[in-house]
This record gives structure tokens, C-alpha cells and sequence, in this order.
């Protein structure tokens, strides 16, 4: 130390005596024995005055008590040089243990019993030599020098004081109160301008009880007086009229003091200090910074937004803040709680987490137009373009706020020249005004608008639906990266059910399913890291009105699928409105076709192909498998991109037994799908009609509407809505798809039924029903449909496509079966009418196309003639009583191939095809050619779902039961036993049944000399030449006998023949089994497949090298 | 087609030495004493261009009027195509650094690229540089491109002259295939014909017309270059849904795009309004789903859905339907060239 510093910093000590002083000194450096008082002769005789006002504490004085001593001189004579002040300290070292649990100090005591360590410890041994006089003690303990038992205070684990026997307690010089808000420069002070009037009533009810406890312990009568004194006056710093002090009853005393009586560690209880053993106990209040949230999210758990520095945001004192339960500002422990060694049974959050460190961006403008955003947005920019931001807050504020209100509590503004962003968050928050009015806290920061935050292309991003329902759980989630990688952002869904993330080439995907619509999706890089928010626009509540059930048919075809809808009676076209929330403002060209093979198609048009895709799947096809994230309803969007042989794509969902997962799959999504729609509008109930082709098995039938159950039972389970689904047994709901055919063209058309002929002609299967005085003769279903009059051919000879329709063939040389026709579907649906209207005509005369027509020319009379045939079986059975053909009402998607066969594109009465097709049934039924005409229905393919929920009908025997038996049209034998070609096709004696339930067939069987088929040829040829019809030709080779002779056509049309029978050979060996499996066809359509497939192999051959 | 092109050049040669006379102030007599409406021309040019200009005429003896009233109309029009080009790339510059001044460090690039691409192209005098923006500056700069371009041509179609005969000989074997398109080795063989193929790296199919070039390759070096330049003056603009559901119906419908909020195309109207270019946005990424629409918009070669990069080869060309440019209709598809990296 040097001299200057002496000078600047020190004051002397012992400056000069005070004249009137009695104290003898002696030469400097010799010591003198005298008695403890010299000391306190010293302290009176020193003219202290020249210290100043700064002066906090005497030292030097030679004694190992020195501090306590001197605290007591300062306290016990009144004229102390440093009295005031070291009155202060004693003050704040009381208020800080009496607020200790109040305000959470960590203050912890511990006793030193000198009179035991002086046995062991030199220090000690020296202390209890030295120890002060008790001439000044409070308390006297049972013989004991009071000064023996000593507790020392550590605030943090640091000394910072003792007690005193004649002072009560004696805060150490240099003691370290960091954190104590009246420590301050070092120095302990007053607590009086630290308290709030809530702190100050409580301290001085603690420094009363004190008061009282200071004379039941013995002690000397003036040092206690003194004592008694001091807190008298720190009573009257804390409080006006401490009178009424005196008049608080003990046991309101003792309701002011913590329980817990080790709260300092170590109890005190000796003598008066057992007064200090307790300090205040802490009030439970009410949060000030508890979050309030939305109306709608009042149940959600509290949340504590904490602030260390919320007191001076709202210019409060700290103690004044309660942030839980007994802790406020004061006496939070953040760290505690960040360590987890203090635990509330509440949810906090530090208000510094509440917005993320980055500033993310999209650099286009309204890239979200799903989601809200704050005010301000609009105006942000980045090199001279609008942006679009990602909201940095954390999400758990969206547990306590809708998005609506949220986003109404931030707002961005752009800061440095549209270089940065400024985002303002406002919470209310409950305050401190006793929840009358909430109190805002606001949090500030501002970020750099960073390159490196860019984010310049925004990902395909899908919700369904897009509305909430009580009871609905079924939302589903899609994204996809648009393979840019770190140019755009990843998504994490809050909460997501089920999700399905997957990779396909250099794309990132993701399905999800969810229970819930979310509030927000969370944006991510790749490396996980999270860049902000998207809050979400919450959707229309919908169902809060309750609309009338619905009736919906389902008419799942081989090819499309189509839905009619019955509201209040009124019977339209059921249409998928488009339920979708479009997140982002991604690109037209990625969304359309990403969704179409990835998600759930947005407003498909129907009928809908009956085309599955399970593309990335996570499962298994045998295992259970789920709508939307193992398989969607396909959409083509044009033939071109219809890929039927790609792998996940399925076709041909209403026959294949191969896996029923697919058909399942499908009728999933369309009945999910179709519920959706009927929730947006207020539906609560769904009554569900569904048909099947009478070609169906048993085990079709009955497997059919076993999915059906199991579908609607699930489906009802997660949205809320009633479903009604018909049993197998129920005749109204559960139809023949050639009744509701029948219906349609009754009810729907307003064709009469007196005498009439309905065919509902599909992709795979033709359903006919016969009609008398609007009473059901006979129906069957037969599998002559699209696929064998006209798909197989081209088949065969794609080339035909290429040749007339400038068809790009190159994916279709290796489709077969029904990827083949589920691709020439789209191509026809695409392109179909363009051709018929202006392409047909200008191939007419070409001989391939022609003779094509011919072929399925064939093909249709050759079920004209069936239909001939069922007549005359029916007349013969007296079901059928006129003795005419009927006009024949043909509908179904199939129906639109006979525009092919009419000049011109457009098939009607004046075609010549009409007339041949009359005069068939005639040759066939034996009934004279009335002329009947064929009409075909205005709206192909709607003729089922329609039928099925038109509610009236002029119709009867719809509901009958009897009559399902096939009829032949051709011989044939059934495990040996011959059935003539006029017979019904059976071999029990059940009635209204081909089979018993036991029956098997083991042998079905059709002899090689036909008897019908021929016929038909020759009457299909017949015909031709006695209508004179130029349209059709006949078959090249086929010899036209002049007077028929089954013989000699057998003769000249060996080949023909020949090859028929061969062909039919392989189809008779797949009737076999179990009869409740086997799906029975007519023998004459058999061999009338039989011929149409040699005749399109013949055409296929014969151009096949054509260039 | 090679065939075709050759004779198109020697066509531009004629047309490039009558031009030449013209400025070199050589003596063009014509005659008009005689009863049918022949001219006698006589050229004087360097031998090179004489020569090349005798061979290109198929009977030297007759004195036509005819070929050279053909060859002056040729001449007005390509000198013409040649002046409005370079006019029009140098309009382009202008009009970007007058309407942001921001942009001043891009401006200079572009400036830059230009210099370098005229002084290879033209062997320019490194004074005349396009830093000056007055107008009279420009002109009197364009008058340099022009003669510096037409010396060029000049000298180009004087290689051809040579090459003629090996190419001819050739020529079963240099027709373009997708795969001469993209082969260096056929770029090594071939002579290059277009005088810009060192700086803009074109590909063949582009040589054989490089007066029609002119119009779309500075667009096409900004692309590769800056393409945020042309990001700011770009139309953005998505096929039109109509548009698609015709093109499915009927392939030989034409496509219609219109204005849209996020698009993969921009269309870029030349300054004085004559050609509007359809670009794929910078950066787009042309996957699985994308090429659906970008293969009706563009030849695409080399497309793998697994491909690393693209290169513009040429944009496409598309026509306003409407005055509020609101509307386009493809014209003529472009040309994108892909590569997969190893």
C-alpha cells in the first residue's frame, strides 16, 4: 500500500482523544495489561467526527470479537461514532432474515458451540479465552456464557454474520449479500425503500413478535430496553401507527411465520434468538405473469410467461410481481427451476423462448395463402420483392391461442431500410390488479432480413378437410419438397396420428393422419433445425345446423365408379368438392399431379376410374391397411401419364379376388371421402345404397357388402356421422345393379316398362332386366361388357390406335387384361367424343377400322340375340305373356361403343345398327321384327347410382327374390347332366336358385357342335344382307348359306368352329368349385366370348405387319 | 438440312458483300439502256468475298436483274435483323440499368458480358464500350457493331467457302441426331458456324440459323449469367387450366399460358415489343410431375428425372393474346438440354 493511496482512501483510526478523555496512554509500541472496558473507554474517548458520513465500519480494533463488539458499542451507546449507520445494517441484516422465505434468500445458519470446539481447535480456544463481557447480553443461557453459543450466517454458503448475545445478530464487515436488493457498494442499509407495504405490515408484525420474545429470556434490563428500543424505531420506518402493534393477538402472530422450523438449517433457540428461527412465511397469490388464453382454450393447463425483467416492463417492484404460488420476482430461483431442482406443478416458460433467434422468409409473395399472418407482412421486402415470413414465436403459445388470436397479439414491421424486421409479441398476462384486467407484457426483438435465411420456393402443402366437426378425427396431411431440397422448408405436424414420411427419387414426402386439425405447422431445414411457424386459418365449424340425411348410391364399376346422391328427394350427381386446404402457394403444375398420386385428389370428375394406387405404402397389402396413407383413389389425367402397369397402381378392384385389400382400399377413401362432403353440409346421417351385378358370386355378394359394413362402421367411428349401411339380406339398399338400371330408365328417363328390354352395359359386365306392365320378368347379368366388344381387340392390335388415332403406343405394347382396358378407359374418356365426332368418318372405309366394327357388331347383336333368346325361354315359361320383342334401353359406359357402329358418330333410331340389332332379337325370339328401337340412356354410367336412390318407383318387383336362375342359350352339361339351351341353368330343385347350398360343380362342360351360336352368326349375316346395311360388313370367309342347315354350316365354317371350341375350352375350366365362388355365366356368352376371341386374334393377325 | 443452311449462307454472303461495296464506296453501275430490266453489277470486294460471291452465283454469265434485286431486298433485311438485334440487346441493357439504379454492380456485369461478347464477336476497339448511355454514343456504337458484324460474317461465311465441300461430303453423317446435339466430339468435327458459339456455347441445331439467333441468345447468356436480372422484368405465367384440358383432348391445340402468382415460367418481351421468350424460372427444378407441362413447352433433351443441371438452348417463343398482357400463346417450343452428373 502506498502513501497516496492512504491518503485518498483511509481515514486514520484512533484520530485524536476528545479533551475530556481519561485514558492514559502509554509510549508507542509497549503494551499494557488493561481490562476489556478500556476498550469501550476507548470507543467513548474517540472525537470521531472528522470521519464523514461514509464511514460504515471501525476496524483495527485489536480483538478477535472486534466486529460483534463494535456492532454492539454502535447499538448500546447512543453517541456511537458510526452509530446510524451501523443501525442500518443491523436493520437490513434483520429484514432479510425475517423476508427470507417471502422472497426466497438463501440464508442457512450454523451453530458454533465454542465452549466444545475449544477442546480441539486453537481459533476456537483463543475465542472462548477472548470472549466479550456479557455485561450487554440479551439472554442468559442456564449458567452458560451467552457468547459461548454462537450461530453464524451464510447467505449463498458465504459468512456474512452472526448472532449476537447483546445485539441480536451482527452482519459481518465485509459480508457478501449479492442479490440482496439493500445491499448495495458493498454495504448493507436500510430495507425500508426496498419494500412494498405489504412487505413492510409483515416485517414489522415479525419484528413484534421478536419485541415480545425479547424478555422472556433473561438478560440484562438495559441492553434489552436498548434492544427493544432499536426495533421500536425500525418499527416506525416500517409503519405510521405501530400502536397497533402492540394490540395484534399472538396466534395472528404466529400465523404470519413460516412453518418449517429448520428453514435456516441449524434452529435457533437460544434464549431471544429463537424469535429469529422463523422468518415470515410466504403468501400465496395469484400469478401476475400467468398467460390468459383464448376463450376456446380455457381448460388447457397455466402457463408462466417468466421474466426477470418484467418489473421493469411494467415499472413495478419485483416483490410486487408474483410469479407462483408463495414465490415472487424477489425470491424466484431461475436457476433452481432451469435445473430442475425446483418443480411447479405449473408450466413456465422464459419469455425469451417465446420467439425463436432466426428470421426465416419465403422470397415470394402470398406463398401462404392457408395461413395468417401478422399485420405488417405485407409490406416486407427483400431486394425489392414482397416476401412472405415464417412466424418465429414458439409454439406452445398456439396450446393457449387460437391462430386468429395469436396472430392479432404480433406484429412485424421492417426496421434499417427493409433490412431487418422488428416483431412485436403482446400477451395478456394476469398482472396485478387481482384479474380485474389483464396486464400486457411485450416482447421486442428484432432480426436481420439474412440471405441466409432465404427460403425461395415454397413446398406442395395439403390439409383434408378443411373444416372442424364435433367428432371428427380424420384429417389427413401431404408434402412434398418439390425436390428443392434446402431452397424450400420440411414440415413437422403437431400431434400427427399417424405419420408416413417417405422418400421417392430425390423428393421428400409426407402423409399424415390427425385427429385434430392443427392450429400450426412447424417448418424445419434438413437438418432439423426449426425455422418458424405457419399458423393456420381455423376452419368453418360445420354441423351446427342439422340438414336432412342423406340416401347415396354406389354403383363400383369395373371401370368408373359413380355416386348419386338423394337430399330431400332431389337426386343429382354426387361431385367431390374439393375439401382441401391449400397451405401453400405452391406451383399448379407439381401440386395437380403430386396430389393425384399421392393424396387425395382434389374435385375428381365423376364417375371416378375404379383405379387404386398404393404407392409407398409402409404396409404390407396383406397386412390392414389405411385410407389415404396405404392407397388413394387414382385420378388419370390423361392417358398418356396413366401408367396402369406402374408399380401400386391397381385396376380391376371390383372382380380381382386376387387382393380384396385394393377393392377395400378403394372403397375406403371413396366412402370417407363421400362423408366428408356430407359433413361440410351439415349432414348427420348417411344412409348408403349399393349395388351388384347378379354375375356376382355368392361369396362376391356377400363379401361385398361385409366390406361395405366393416367400412362405415369405421368410418363412423372417426367422424361423428351416422352410417347406415344395408345388410346382405336388405332388398331396397342392396340391389341388382339391372334393377337399378331398370329404375333409371324408368324413373329418371321416363321410358315406359310396358314391354321393354334395360341393359346396363359396363366394362366388365352387362345387367339386363326384362319388364312387363312395369312388372320384372326376368334379370341376369352377363360378363359381355366394354372389355370383350371392343378393349381386347385393340389389345391385341395396339397398332390400330397408332395407325387412325395418331396414338403414341410406346407404353401400351405390354399392358394386358384389364391394365390394358383401364388405360384405353382414360384414352376413350380423354379423347373418345373428339374422335366419334371428327375422326370416325374420315376412317370409315379404311378396311381395318371397318372390319373392327364389325367385330363389335358381333359382339352386341351376339347379346341382342341372348336377350332374343330370353324371351322365347320366357314366353315358353308363361313369365313372358306378349309374344313380341320389346324396345331395348341401354345405358352403362359400354353403351357409348354403339356410337361406333352408326355412321356419322352418333348411334340412333335411323342406324343401321338399330334395325340390325331389332331384327336379331326377332330371329333369336322367334317374334316377328317390330321394329323395336334401341335407345341409349342421356347420361352413361349414371344409371346405377342414380337408380339406386331415386326414391319412388312405378316399378314393382324390385324386391323379388325368385328368378335369379340363369338361362342357358346354348347347351351345355353341369356335372354330367345335359342342359338344353332353352333350360334354366341348374341342378338343384331349390326354386329360386341355380344351386344348393352344398352343391359343387366338378365338370361344366359345352359340347363342340354348338347349336346356338352358329345360328346367330348365320341370322347376324342374315340380317345383313336382308336389311341391306353398308355399315357393317359381314365376316371375310364366313360362307352365308342360302337356306340354314346347321350341318352344312359346320361344314363350311369348320375353321370357325374349330377354333371357337378350342378357345372356349380354357374359360369352362375356370367353372369349377365350390357353386358360392363361381360366377355363373350364361353357356351362350361363353361361346359367344369364345368367338369374339378368335375372330379379334384373326384381325390382330391379319394387320398386325400392316405400316 | 445441313444442305439447306449452307445455302442460306451463301445467301447472306452475297447479301454481306454487296453490303460491304456499299460501305467501302465501291462502284456499282447499273444500266438502263437496255430493253429488259437487267442491271449489270460489277462488286468490288476483297477476294475472299469475291470469290465466294462468283461461286454462289449459278451462271455467272447472265446478268440478271433478278438475283440482285433478291440479293438487295436480302440485304435490307438481314442488315436490318442485324441492326434491330444488336439495337434491341443494347436497349435491353439500358432499359435495366435506367429503370434501377440499384442494380448498378449487375448493370455493369451485364456490361461486361456484353463488352466481352462484342469484342469476340466483332473485334471490337476496346474503346468502344457501351459505358456511355447517351444516345448518340449508341448509335454511333451500333454503326460500329453493324460493320464490325457484317466483317465478321464476312469472314465466317469465307471459312464456310472452304468447309463446303467437306461438308457436303459429310453430310450423311453431320445431320443432327439428339445425339450429335449434345456430343462434344461432333462439336470438334463439325466447323462452327455460329460466330457467337464460343462465348454463348450453343449447340448445333442453333448454328444453322444464326442471324435468328441474335434475337434470344443475349437473353439466353443473362440467363445462364444473371437470371435474376431477368427475374425482375419477367412476366410469370403457369399454362392455363383450359389450356391443359385441350392439350389432352387434342395434342395440336396450342398452349396457353397465362399470369399467374407461382409460376416455373417467365416470359421476357424483347424492348421494342417484336418477340416475347418463355423461359423456365430460374432454378426450377423439373421433376416427375413438372415435366408433364415442361415437355409440351420445350424439346427436352437428355430428360432423366434423376438429372443434375439444365442449359436454356433456346427459349421458346410465344405471342400475347391479349393487350394486357395477360395471356400468351406458344409458338414455337424451346430448347432445354439436361445433363446427369456421374
Amino acid at each position: 500500500m502506498n502513501s497516496d493511496r492512504i491518503e485518498e482512501n483511509s481515514t486514520f483510526l484512533l484520530p485524536n482523544l476528545k479533551s475530556n478523555t481519561d485514558l492514559k496512554s502509554t509510549s508507542a509500541g509497549q503494551w499494557d495489561i488493561r481490562q476489556s472496558v478500556e476498550f469501550q473507554n476507548v470507543a467513548k474517548s474517540l472525537d470521531f467526527s472528522a470521519g464523514g458520513e461514509d464511514i460504515k465500519s471501525v476496524s483495527s480494533i485489536p480483538n478477535m470479537w472486534a466486529r460483534p463488539l463494535s456492532m454492539e458499542m454502535a447499538l448500546h451507546i447512543n453517541d456511537y461514532p458510526i452509530r446510524r449507520q451501523m443501525v442500518e445494517q443491523w436493520q437490513g441484516m434483520l429484514a432479510a432474515l425475517a423476508l427470507a422465505e417471502v422472497r426466497g434468500y438463501d440464508i442457512k445458519t450454523k451453530l458454533l458451540e465454542l465452549g466444545k470446539l475449544n477442546q480441539i481447535d486453537d481459533f476456537a480456544r483463543s475465542l472462548v479465552e477472548l470472549l466479550p463481557s456479557p455485561v450487554n447480553s440479551l439472554y442468559s443461557l442456564n449458567g452458560k456464557h451467552p457468547w459461548q453459543d454462537i450461530y453464524v450466517f451464510l447467505w449463498r454458503g458465504k459468512a456474512v454474520g452472526m448472532t449476537s448475545p447483546s445485539t441480536l445478530i451482527c452482519p459481518s464487515e465485509e459480508g457478501d449479500w449479492t442479490g440482496l436488493p439493500w445491499w448495495n457498494n458493498g454495504k448493507l442499509g436500510s430495507p425500508v425503500n426496498f419494500l412494498n407495504a405489504d412487505e413492510k405490515n409483515q416485517l414489522s408484525l415479525w419484528l413484534e413478535r421478536l419485541r415480545r420474545e425479547l424478555y422472556n429470556h433473561g438478560g440484562n434490563r438495559s441492553p434489552l430496553n436498548t434492544i427493544a428500543g432499536l426495533i421500536i424505531e425500525f418499527q416506525s420506518s416500517l409503519q405510521n401507527n405501530i400502536s397497533i402493534l402492540t394490540d395484534v393477538p399472538e396466534e395472528t402472530l404466529k400465523s404470519a411465520f413460516s412453518v418449517n422450523p429448520q428453514f435456516f438449517g441449524d434452529e435457533l433457540n437460544r434464549g431471544v434468538l429463537k424469535a429469529l428461527n422463523t422468518p415470515l412465511k410466504a403468501q400465496t397469490k395469484p400469478s401476475s405473469v400467468r398467460l390468459i388464453p383464448s376463450l376456446q382454450k380455457q381448460n388447457v393447463r397455466e402457463l408462466l410467461i417468466i421474466d426477470p425483467n418484467v418489473d421493469k416492463k411494467w415499472n413495478q417492484p419485483p416483490q410486487n410481481i408474483w410469479i407462483h404460488d408463495t414465490t415472487n420476482l424477489t425470491s424466484l430461483n431461475l436457476d433452481a427451476l432451469r435445473n430442475k431442482q425446483l418443480i411447479w406443478d405449473v408450466r413456465w416458460i422464459e419469455s425469451e423462448k417465446l420467439l425463436m433467434s432466426d428470421f426465416y422468409f419465403i422470397a415470394q409473395e402470398n406463398a401462404l395463402p392457408g395461413c395468417l399472418l401478422p399485420v405488417g407482412c405485407q409490406l416486407l421486402s427483400y431486394n425489392g420483392q414482397r416476401i412472405t415470413p415464417l412466424i418465429p414465436i414458439n409454439p406452445i403459445l398456439l396450446e393457449y391461442f387460437t391462430p386468429e388470436d395469436l396472430v392479432r397479439k404480433i406484429s412485424i414491421e421492417s426496421i434499417n431500410g427493409n433490412t431487418g424486421v422488428r416483431i412485436v409479441l403482446d400477451l395478456p398476462l394476469y398482472g396485478l390488479d387481482e384479474g380485474k384486467s389483464t396486464q400486457n407484457y411485450r416482447l421486442v426483438r428484432e432480426y436481420p432480413i439474412s440471405e441466409d435465411n432465404v427460403l425461395s420456393e415454397v413446398p406442395v402443402l395439403e390439409l383434408w378437410p378443411n373444416f372442424k366437426a364435433d367428432n371428427w378425427q380424420e384429417y389427413y396431411a401431404f408434402y412434398y419438397d418439390g425436390e428443392y431440397g434446402d431452397d424450400t422448408f420440411q414440415v413437422q405436424l403437431p400431434d400427427a396420428a399417424e405419420p408416413h414420411p417417405f422418400n421417392d427419387g430425390r423428393g421428400i414426402y409426407q402423409i399424415a393422419r390427425l385427429t385434430e386439425f392443427p392450429a400450426y405447422i412447424s417448418c424445419h431445414n434438413s437438418l432439423r433445425n426449426q425455422l418458424g411457424l405457419m399458423l393456420l386459418k381455423t376452419p368453418q365449424q360445420v354441423g351446427k345446423t342439422h340438414a336432412s340425411d342423406w340416401t347415396v348410391g354406389v354403383d363400383f364399376g369395373t371401370s368408373f365408379t359413380n355416386v348419386y346422391v338423394n337430399r330431400d328427394d332431389v337426386v343429382t350427381r354426387f361431385s367431390l368438392e374439393s375439401l382441401h386446404l391449400m397451405v401453400t402457394e405452391s406451383d399448379a403444375d407439381a401440386r395437380d399431379r403430386v396430389m393425384i398420386n399421392y393424396f387425395i385428389p382434389t374435385e375428381p370428375p365423376f364417375p371416378l376410374s375404379s383405379v387404386l394406387t398404393t404407392k409407398k405404402s409402409s404396409r404390407k397389402s396383406d397386412e390392414q391397411t389405411r385410407q389415404v396413407l396405404d392407397g388413394r383413389i387414382y385420378i388419370p389425367k390423361d392417358s398418356d401419364s396413366f401408367k396402369p402397369d406402374d408399380e401400386g397402381i391397381k385396376t380391376y378392384l371390383k372382380w380381382s379376388t386376387e387382393n380384396l385389400n385394393f377393392n377395400r382400399l378403394f372403397l375406403k377413401n371413396l366412402a370417407l371421402q363421400i362423408t366428408a362432403v356430407a359433413a361440410k353440409n351439415d349432414v348427420k346421417k348417411i344412409q348408403w345404397s349399393l349395388s351388384f351385378p347378379s354375375a356376382f358370386s355368392k361369396s362376391d355378394k356377400n363379401r361385398y357388402i361385409r366390406t361395405w359394413q366393416d367400412i362405415t362402421k369405421e368410418i363412423q367411428a372417426r367422424t361423428g356421422i351416422e352410417q347406415s349401411c344395408p345388410n346382405a339380406d336388405d332388398d331396397y339398399f342392396y340391389r341388382t345393379e339391372s334393377l337399378a338400371v331398370a329404375q333409371y330408365f324408368a324413373d329418371k328417363e321416363g321410358f315406359n316398362l310396358v314391354n321393354s328390354t334395360c341393359i346396363d352395359m359396363g366394362g366388365g359386365s352387362s345387367d339386363i332386366s326384362i319388364w312387363e306392365e312395369n312388372n320384372l320378368v326376368h334379370q341376369c347379368s352377363v360378363q359381355l361388357a366394354g372389355k370383350d366388344l371392343f378393349s381386347q381387340f385393340l389389345e391385341l392390335n395396339p397398332k390400330f390406335l397408332k395407325r387412325h388415332f395418331d396414338v403414341d403406343i410406346s407404353q401400351w405394347q405390354n399392358l394386358r387384361g384389364a391394365k390394358f382396358s383401364a388405360k384405353l378407359d382414360v384414352l376413350l374418356r380423354q379423347k373418345g367424343d373428339y374422335w366419334l365426332n371428327h375422326q370416325r368418318d374420315l376412317v370409315a372405309e379404311d378396311k381395318e377400322f371397318q372390319e373392327l366394327i364389325q367385330l363389335t357388331a358381333i359382339g352386341t347383336a351376339g347379346l341382342y340375340y341372348y336377350v332374343g333368346i330370353l324371351l322365347r325361354v320366357l314366353h315358353t315359361e308363361g313369365r313372358y305373356n306378349k309374344n313380341k320383342i320389346t324396345p331395348v334401353y341401354l345405358g352403362g359406359n359400354g353403351s357409348r361403343f354403339l356410337h361406333w357402329l352408326a355412321e356419322g358418330g352418333q348411334f340412333n333410331r335411323n342406324s343401321e345398327a338399330n334395325e340390325l340389332f331389332s331384327k336379331i332379337m326377332s330371329l333369336a325370339s322367334k317374334f316377328d321384327d317390330t321394329h323395336e328401337d334401341t335407345l341409349l340412356s342421356s347420361a352413361p354410367k349414371d344409371e346405377v347410382a342414380c337408380g339406386l336412390v331415386l326414391s319412388d318407383s312405378k316399378l314393382t318387383g324390385l324386391t323379388r327374390k325368385d328368378d335369379l336362375v340363369l338361362i342357358a342359350g346354348e347347351v351345355c352339361s353341369i356335372n354330367g347332366e345335359p342342359i338344353d339351351w332353352n333350360s334354366r341353368l341348374k341342378i338343384s330343385n331349390n326354386e329360386i336358385d341355380s344351386f344348393s347350398v352344398e352343391d359343387k360343380i366338378a365338370n361344366f362342360t359345352i359340347p363342340e357342335e354348338l347349336t346356338q351360336l352358329p345360328k346367330f352368326l348365320y341370322a347376324f349375316h342374315a340380317a345383313l344382307r336382308v336389311l341391306q346395311i353398308e355399315g357393317i360388313k359381314p365376316l371375310e370367309g364366313y360362307k352365308v348359306l342360302r337356306e340354314y342347315s346347321i350341318e352344312q354350316d359346320r361344314l363350311n365354317n369348320q375353321k370357325l368352329w374349330s377354333d371357337t371350341s378350342k378357345e372356349l375350352t380354357a374359360s369352362l375350366l375356370k367353372i369349377r368349385g365350390n357353386t358360392d365362388d363361381i360366377r355363373l355365366e350364361p353357356p351362350f356368352i361363353l361361346v359367344l366370348k369364345a368367338l369374339l376371341s378368335v375372330l379379334g386374334k384373326r384381325w390382330a393377325e391379319k394387320w398386325k405387319n400392316r405400316v | 438440312m445441313e444442305k439447306q443452311s449452307l445455302i442460306k449462307y451463301y445467301w447472306a454472303l452475297l447479301v454481306v458483300l454487296v453490303l460491304l461495296a456499299g460501305s467501302n464506296h465501291a462502284v456499282a453501275q447499273t444500266s438502263s439502256s437496255s430493253p429488259s430490266p437487267t442491271v449489270k453489277v460489277t462488286v468490288t470486294a476483297s477476294p475472299t468475298s469475291s470469290s465466294s460471291a462468283n461461286q454462289d452465283k449459278s451462271s455467272p454469265d447472265k446478268e440478271s436483274l433478278f438475283p440482285l434485286i433478291i440479293s438487295i431486298l436480302a440485304l435490307v433485311a438481314s442488315g436490318g435483323a442485324i441492326a434491330l438485334t444488336i439495337l434491341n440487346s443494347k436497349k435491353f441493357i439500358n432499359r435495366i440499368q435506367d429503370d434501377d439504379k440499384k442494380h448498378t454492380e449487375e448493370i455493369n456485369l451485364i456490361k461486361e458480358n456484353y463488352r466481352k461478347l462484342s469484342s469476340s464477336q466483332m473485334s471490337l476497339q476496346s474503346n468502344k464500350s457501351l459505358e456511355t448511355s447517351s444516345r448518340s454514343t449508341s448509335e454511333s456504337d451500333t454503326n460500329i457493331y453493324l460493320e464490325a458484324m457484317i466483317e465478321r460474317h464476312s469472314e465466317r461465311i469465307s471459312e464456310l467457302e472452304g468447309k463446303l465441300k467437306v461438308t457436303q461430303s459429310n453430310q450423311q453423317s453431320s445431320i443432327s441426331s439428339n445425339h450429335t446435339y449434345l456430343s462434344n466430339q461432333s462439336r470438334n468435327q463439325e466447323p462452327d458456324f455460329n460466330p457467337f458459339n464460343q462465348v454463348n456455347g450453343l449447340s448445333q441445331s442453333t448454328n444453322t440459323q444464326p442471324l435468328e439467333n441474335l434475337a434470344y441468345i443475349e437473353l439466353v447468356n443473362i440467363y445462364r449469367d444473371n437470371p435474376k436480372l431477368l427475374e425482375q422484368k419477367a412476366i410469370k405465367v403457369s399454362e392455363d387450366k383450359d389450356s391443359i384440358a385441350r392439350r389432352h383432348s387434342d395434342s395440336s391445340q396450342k398452349i396457353v399460358l397465362e399470369k399467374a402468382t407461382n409460376s416455373n415460367y417467365w416470359v421476357i418481351r424483347d424492348e421494342v415489343g417484336v418477340d416475347c421468350w418463355l423461359l423456365p424460372k430460374s432454378k426450377l427444378r423439373i421433376d416427375q410431375f413438372r415435366y408433364e407441362t415442361t415437355k409440351a413447352l420445350f424439346e427436352c433433351h437428355g430428360y432423366q428425372s434423376e438429372y443434375s443441371t439444365f442449359k436454356l438452348v433456346k427459349p421458346a417463343k410465344v405471342v400475347p393474346l391479349s393487350t394486357d398482357e395477360q395471356t400468351w400463346q406458344l409458338e414455337e417450343p424451346g430448347i432445354l438440354e439436361f445433363s446427369v452428373e456421374s
